[in-house]
């Protein structure tokens, strides 16, 4: 007598028990009725299976902005503030050139507070620009009474770097005094701790 | 991540990489629609963040991010009927469509024949086949995660599997 239908289907999936999944299995390899059952529910599987589901990864990233989005929102309702390693390790993506920018203008600005430069009100433009070999070059336009005090400042500040003054090309000095700048338009100091 | 203090053995991120696949997938399966699916992936993890429980395994959040995306789709599945009346009563006393009401047909159209299939299978059925073929779990987790007997599972994957078949031979997709 052939089993049930819902008996060959669990059969296809490995839901019975071992006495009766080889009874059934038995019972199938002598009866083409319930072999041909079996045969088309294995095919509706592979049917199933064999239909390709659509790339999660971009619904993986969209749906991952989305929940941080949310969270934010949420925690900034609550009024808990963001606190650190709480949520997806708090990592902010943004784009590299801006990061660095960033560091470097955060730089330039903690040099001004910790080494005093000139004061701000003589520095009518700040340049600051990345080298590829990693070197940051930072262009302060200062006006030409300002120069004595920036000198100042870096013969009292506490590191080592190369400073290198570069003065409009067409400049003209009078030579006043002991010269602490030479005539040449430009000039490099290094200084060694 | 699974709250620091309740399990320390796996970040949210590291949950979320094992199981958004899975969860994903049987989101798809069930609604038939990508944008759809995210929608449930998003709020199912969005519930797990929030909800204040220790889970004994990685499997116990699958169950547990699985029976929130099949309650959820259920709210779907609702007003999916809702609209389907709505447009329907709309074809009848329209002669045209509106650019939206073509796009939902075109869709329609590009969307494989087995997702198609599985989308005329009643919800409580599809959610069954979902599950045991592309969620690869056993009629005890389904029956534990959608809160019916296995025997019940059992019944439900097989009628799935029929009318499945009916479905495909009318499609001229022969299974046997």
């Amino acid at each position: 007598m052939c089993p049930e239908d819902d008996i060959i289907s669990a059969y296809l999936d490995g839901e019975l028990d071992s006495s009766v999944s080889a009874r059934v299995e038995e019972h199938i390899a002598d009866c083409p009725r319930c072999k041909e059952k079996l045969r088309a529910f294995q095919r509706i599987s592979h049917i199933l299976l064999e239909d390709e589901s659509p790339d999660y990864l971009a619904s993986m990233e969209k749906v991952k902005r989305r929940i941080q989005i949310s969270q934010l929102a949420s925690e900034g309702k609550a009024g808990r503030g963001i606190e650190k390693n709480s949520w997806w390790h708090r990592k902010v993506e943004f784009p590299l050139p801006l990061a660095i920018a960033a560091m470097v203008l955060i730089i330039f600005l903690g040099f001004m507070v910790f080494f005093k430069m000139p004061s701000s009100n003589g520095v009518r433009m700040m340049r600051i620009k990345k080298e590829p070999s990693g070197v940051t070059e930072v262009q302060v336009s200062a006006p030409i009474e300002d120069l004595e005090a920036l000198l100042k400042t870096m013969d009292n500040s506490d590191f080592k770097k190369e400073v290198i003054i570069q003065l409009p090309p067409k400049s003209q000095f009078l030579m006043v005094g002991e010269p602490r700048i030479m005539r040449e338009a430009e000039f490099t100091r290094i200084r060694l701790k | 991540m699974l709250r620091g203090e309740e399990k320390k053995d796996f970040t949210f991120e590291e949950v979320y990489r094992q199981l958004f696949p899975t969860i994903f997938r049987i989101s798809y399966r069930i609604t038939g629609d990508t944008g759809i699916a995210e929608d449930l992936c998003h709020e199912a993890f969005i519930k797990y963040y929030e909800r204040k429980q220790t889970f004994p395994s990685i499997d116990e959040v699958k169950y547990w991010l699985i029976r929130v995306v099949r309650n959820v789709s259920l709210n779907y599945e609702k007003r999916r009927a809702r609209e389907r009346m709505a447009f329907d009563r709309y074809k009848k006393s329209a002669l045209t469509f509106d650019e939206g009401e073509e796009e939902k047909l075109l869709k329609e159209e590009t969307r494989g024949y087995v997702q198609r299939a599985l989308d005329k299978l009643p919800h409580n059925l599809r959610v069954v086949i979902v599950l045991k073929e592309y969620g690869g779990l056993s009629y005890k987790e389904i029956g534990s995660i959608i809160g019916i007997s296995e025997g019940n599972v059992k019944v439900r994957v097989f009628r799935a599997r029929e009318k499945l078949a009916k479905i495909f031979e009318e499609e001229k997709i022969y299974v046997s």
